[in-house]
Parts: C-alpha cells; structure tokens; sequence
C-alpha cells in the first residue's frame, strides 16, 4: 500500500526555490533515507510532506488523501509520528508517562470524565498504561520505566522518543537525525532498532547524515541537492552514483574517485 | 547612627535564622517525601485518615483561640487560591500575574448579586464561578498565544484594568468605598455567622480544590498540561493540542479563583478594589513558586507557610516586609525547585539533585527561550 506519495513538489521562499519539482513515494513496510548536504532542502522537504508548509506547486497524498496545510498537533492525529534531531522529551516525566503521553491523540477523556473517573476513562487510562508498558518492553525500555526520562543516558533517551511516536500509533514513522550525536556503538544499536521497527510493520522515513546508518538499513534512498532530486535508489546504486558523490565531495572529489 | 547599625545588625541576625531554617526544612522536607514514599499503601491511608480527622476537629481544638480559627480559614483560603494559580502556571506553564483580578471578579459578584439582589450565597458563588470563568475564556483566548515575558505583561494588564473599573464604576461597585454588608450564607435556614462555620466551607472547597487538581494530575488532560509545560513542541508532535489545553487550565484556574473571591466577600462581609491589588497576585504567584510549581503538597505549604507568616511576624512588625524579601531571595538562591518540588515527589530529585533544581527553575523562564 503506498503510505505517501508527493508528486512534483516545490516549495519557493520568495525568489528562493528550497524544493523544486520533487517526486517522492514511499510504500508500507519500506524503510525509506532522505539525505543531502546541508542546506539541500531536506527539511523543507521533511515539513511539506507532514502539512506544515503548503506546496507552492504540486500535492502531497498521505494514505490515499491529499494533505493539506494543517497544525502538527492534526498531523501526528492523522497518522505521522515523529521524532526530533535534538531529543525533545518531556522533562519532568518519568519515560513510562513520556510514552503515555504519546497517545494523547488516540484517547478522549474530556475535563468531565477525569474528575469523576467514569468507567469509561478508568478504562482508557488502564489501557494507556498497558500500551506503553507494551511498546516500552518492545523497546528494552522496561527496566528504566520509572526513571526521569531526561536523566537517562543519550542513546536510552533517543529510544524513549521513538517509543513516545511509536505510542502515537503512527502509519509513517518519521525519524529525523536518529543518530545524530550517537558514538559508534549506539549507532549500531539504532540501525538494529530500526530494523526491528520495520519487522512490527511500522513504514519508516529516516532523515540522516551519517551514510553508514542509512547504507545499513535503507530499502530506498532519494538524495536532494539544492532542492531537486539528484538520485533515488538502493543504497548500492547510491553509492556509485556519481551525481552524489560530486554533490558530497565536490566536483573534484568525483574525479579522484 | 546606633540606631542605623542595629537595624543592619537586626536584618543580619534575620537573614542567618533564615538562612539556617531553610536549610533544615529543606532537609526535613527532603527525607520526609523520601520516607512517605517508601510507605506501603496501607499505612498511607491511615496517615491519610488521621489527617483527615485533625483537619477536622482543627476548630474546636483551637476554639478558645478566635483569632487562630481565623488564620486558619485564611490558610485554606489561600491554599484555593495557590492551586487555581497552579492550574495555570504549575500545569500548563503559563506565567499568569493578574490572578487576582478572577479572584476579584468573583468576590464582587457574589458581593453585588447579594446585596442589591437578595440572592443566596450559594447562587452567587455559582455566579461568581460562572462570570470568572467566563472572563478567563475571553481573556484566555487571545492572550494564551502569547508566551512568558508577554502573557505575564497582559495578565498584570488585565488586572490593573479590573481594578481600575472598579474603583472608576462608581455606580455599579461605589468605587474605593467598597460594598459592605454583604450577609453571611446559611445553609438549611442555619445562617453561618461563625468562625467554626466558614472554616467548614472553605475546607469543602479546598478539598474541592485540591481533588480537581490531582484528578486531572493524573489524567491523559494532565499529562497534555504538563507536556505542554514541558515542550510545547513535542507536545504537538504527540497530538497535543496546545492552545486548547492552555486555555482549558486558564479558565478552571479562573473558575476556582473566583469561588474563592465569592466566598471571601461573605467571610469579610465587605468588598473593596484595596483587597485585589498587584500585590495579591504577587503573594498568590509566590507561594506556588515557593512551594513547588506544579507540586500539589507544595502549593498546600507554600500557601499555608506565607499566609501565616504574616501573622507570624507581628511581633517585630517593622521587618515583616523585610524579611518576606530576604525569604524570599534566600529560597530562590538555596533552593529555586520550591520547598516540595513536583520532581522530588517523583523521586528524580534524590537521585539528580542538579537537574532537578535547575529544571524546576527554568519552568517560569522557559516561555522566553522556546519559540
């Protein structure tokens, strides 16, 4: 099934084109890495797909509908979750309520049903709590459950905000840096969880810089420079490409490969 | 010149008491949550019980004391009053300075809906609840976009603008004359002229108060409130959505603020624009912060602590104000997370006592930094 699909967007900043003539899919189950250089529009390209900006050419289907401008809080409702490049936890809660928090959106419990504890929201909290104790054991998160979330280590931290968007029972998870400021190990660990993600079911968009971990998991990787699509392809075919290794290492660096 | 240094010498002795009391409570406090933590559930419902029956049985213990009784009726009603605030700026992290104009606004209603109408407190109240809360949505609407520094300078702006009405409508409220005579309430034909009485209601209010509060605590609203506090932008990545959520806590703040004021015009039976100042606001706003923002137990104290202080201190009136100042400098520079801070109670503090500090702190500043 395809999740998303965006066909030929672009997106101008006054006389400054940051996405230009975009095609881009991505289907249930696949893993699918956006990268590019600095300043080459992937979060542009990251906000137009989830609705905060609106496409100044082109449209954006999520699931079928087109998508339109909408509040992130609408967003994560229809079924993107997400997670942050620099961790955005809830600091004053333990990780079991940051993951509870997470399904905010999938519950109802008005003012009314949480001062008079009906049966009904009674039972909504029981089953918040059951959920996240479920995603947080599918996480390994179990045995830090009660912690203060942002006293955790750094790699423990990025797992509970993948867990909090995975709580948000998402249909396209988007994972924005997910390695960024991880050592080695940690980022062997993450490419792994991410695999395990996709095993449950989960269709996954990485937005990345570090090629090891994209090369290690991607299924599909479309490459943006300067706003245009450059590439798209299987990591080996990436690799080889030479529009991409001139867009990284420069015209002269494609020669002396 | 003596007289100068004594003063000095005085203010020096304050600060050290102060300073060495701080110290102590802190640590009093510290190892208090940690034993009532590791409490089985059991023997916290009987601590809980017998609480209960000493709240209770509070006015006739102190009945040969009018004047403690009465303190006491100011204590709980201050402790309404913190924890409407802690709504607002405790749950949703907004930093409202005009609190005192929903307690005004309620205190005037019940006052002019009794006294020129004849209507029972109890309506009144009703009234007085309903018109606060509706001047915290109209309020609450536009200002909740705004974020720290600027929803703190529209609040005060409200505030100042109420009381200016108030003491300029000179038909409707007579202005810096107050209204007087505003009668007791009774309930059944017993009318409540008593001490004894107005601590009872005002107890059922403040459990009230404090039932609302930790209900929602511990509701998927509560966590939407405190994620918002925490990160807003986080918050709306999880579904949150923000400006509702902010607004809901605003009027509930507003509503129980303005069951306060109603209650307040029967208790001193005479309204007057005097009693709704800035600085109302101000000792409100400081007791939530000394005690612990967002922390239910540590509003109850910081309300029950500052509001006793006073009465506490008429014995060397000239440096009440003095060493409210010099409490409060002390508490934000040994202590900045509040006496029972919500992070303590969850056991984060004993473990991380720098983050928890500096977290807690950060909370009233935080609007200024994020976008």
């Amino acid at each position: 099934m395809r999740i998303l699909e965006a066909k030929g967007i672009t997106k101008s900043f006054g006389g400054l084109t940051a996405v230009n003539n975009v095609d881009f899919h991505i289907d249930e189950g696949e893993i699918v890495s956006l990268i590019g250089p600095n300043g080459a529009g992937k979060t542009t390209f990251f906000n137009l797909i989830t609705g905060i900006y609106e496409p100044t050419k082109g449209e954006v289907y999520f699931l079928g509908e087109k998508l339109k401008k909408s509040k992130p809080y609408e967003i994560t409702k229809l079924g993107i979750g997400r997670t942050f490049q620099n961790i955005r936890l809830f600091s004053s809660m333990t990780v079991l309520e940051n993951v509870m928090t997470g399904q905010y959106c999938r519950t109802s419990t008005n003012l009314f049903g949480a001062m008079i504890k009906t049966p009904r929201a009674a039972k909504e909290e029981k089953a918040v709590k059951e959920k996240a104790l479920e995603i947080l054991d599918f996480l390994d998160l179990t045995n830090v459950k009660d912690e203060i979330a942002v006293s955790l280590p750094y790699g423990h931290q990025r797992r509970v905000e993948i867990a909090r968007a995975l709580a948000t029972e998402p249909k396209l998870l988007l994972l924005d840096e997910p390695a960024a400021g991880m050592n080695t190990g940690e980022k062997v660990e993450m490419t792994e969880l991410i695999k395990k993600i996709r095993d449950k079911g989960y269709t996954i968009l990485v937005i990345e810089h570090d090629m090891k971990l994209v090369m290690g998991i991607s299924d599909r990787i479309v490459v943006l420079d300067y706003g245009n699509k450059i590439a798209e392809g299987l990591p080996e075919e990436i690799q080889r490409n030479e529009k991409v290794i001139a867009a990284y290492l420069g015209k002269g660096g494609a020669e002396s490969c | 010149m003596g007289n100068l240094w004594s003063v000095l010498l005085n203010l020096v002795i304050y600060t050290a008491v102060l300073f060495v009391g701080i110290k102590i409570l802190s640590k009093v406090f510290d190892i208090a949550i940690k034993k009532f933590t590791n409490l089985n559930n059991n023997t916290k419902t009987i601590a809980g019980i017998i609480l209960a029956v000493a709240v209770i049985a509070w006015p006739f213990l102190v009945s040969s004391q009018p004047y403690l009784l009465r303190t006491s009726v100011i204590v709980l009603l201050y402790i309404v009053l913190a924890l409407s605030l802690n709504l607002v700026l405790g749950f949703a992290g907004q930093l409202s300075m005009g609190h005192s104009a929903f307690y005004a606004i309620g205190a005037y209603t019940t006052a002019l809906l009794t006294v020129n109408f004849g209507v029972s407190f109890w309506i009144a109240l009703l009234a007085s609840a309903l018109m606060a809360g509706i001047f915290g949505l109209l309020l609450g609407i536009p200002t909740l976009r705004l974020k720290g520094d600027y929803l703190a300078i529209t609040t005060i702006g409200f505030g100042e603008i109420l009381r200016l009405v108030l003491i300029n409508w000179t038909s409707l409220t007579r202005g810096p004359a107050g209204i007087p005579g505003i009668p007791s309430p009774s309930i059944f034909g017993f009318v409540i002229n008593n001490n004894i009485g107005y601590f009872y209601i005002i107890l059922v209010f403040a459990f009230l108060t404090i039932f609302i509060s930790s209900r929602l605590l511990n509701s998927r609203l509560g966590r939407g409130l405190i994620a918002v506090r925490d990160d807003e932008v986080a918050a709306e990545a999880m579904g949150i959505n923000p400006t509702y959520l902010k607004i809901l806590a605003f009027v509930l703040g507003a509503v129980l603020a303005g069951i306060a004021g109603g209650f307040f015009a029967s208790f001193i039976h005479y309204v007057n624009p005097d009693n709704f100042t800035y600085n109302e606001s101000v000792t409100i706003l400081i007791m939530v912060v000394l005690g612990g923002v967002g922390s239910i137990p540590g509003v109850i104290a910081g309300a029950t602590v500052l509001a006793v202080l006073p009465e506490a201190l008429r014995s060397i009136s000239t440096y009440r104000y003095a060493i409210y100042g010099i409490l409060l400098i002390l508490m934000m520079i040994i202590r900045p997370q509040g006496m029972i801070s919500m992070a303590s109670l969850k056991g984060g503090a004993s473990r991380n006592e720098n983050t928890g500090s500096k977290r807690n702190n950060k909370i009233l500043w935080r609007a200024n930094s994020s976008k």
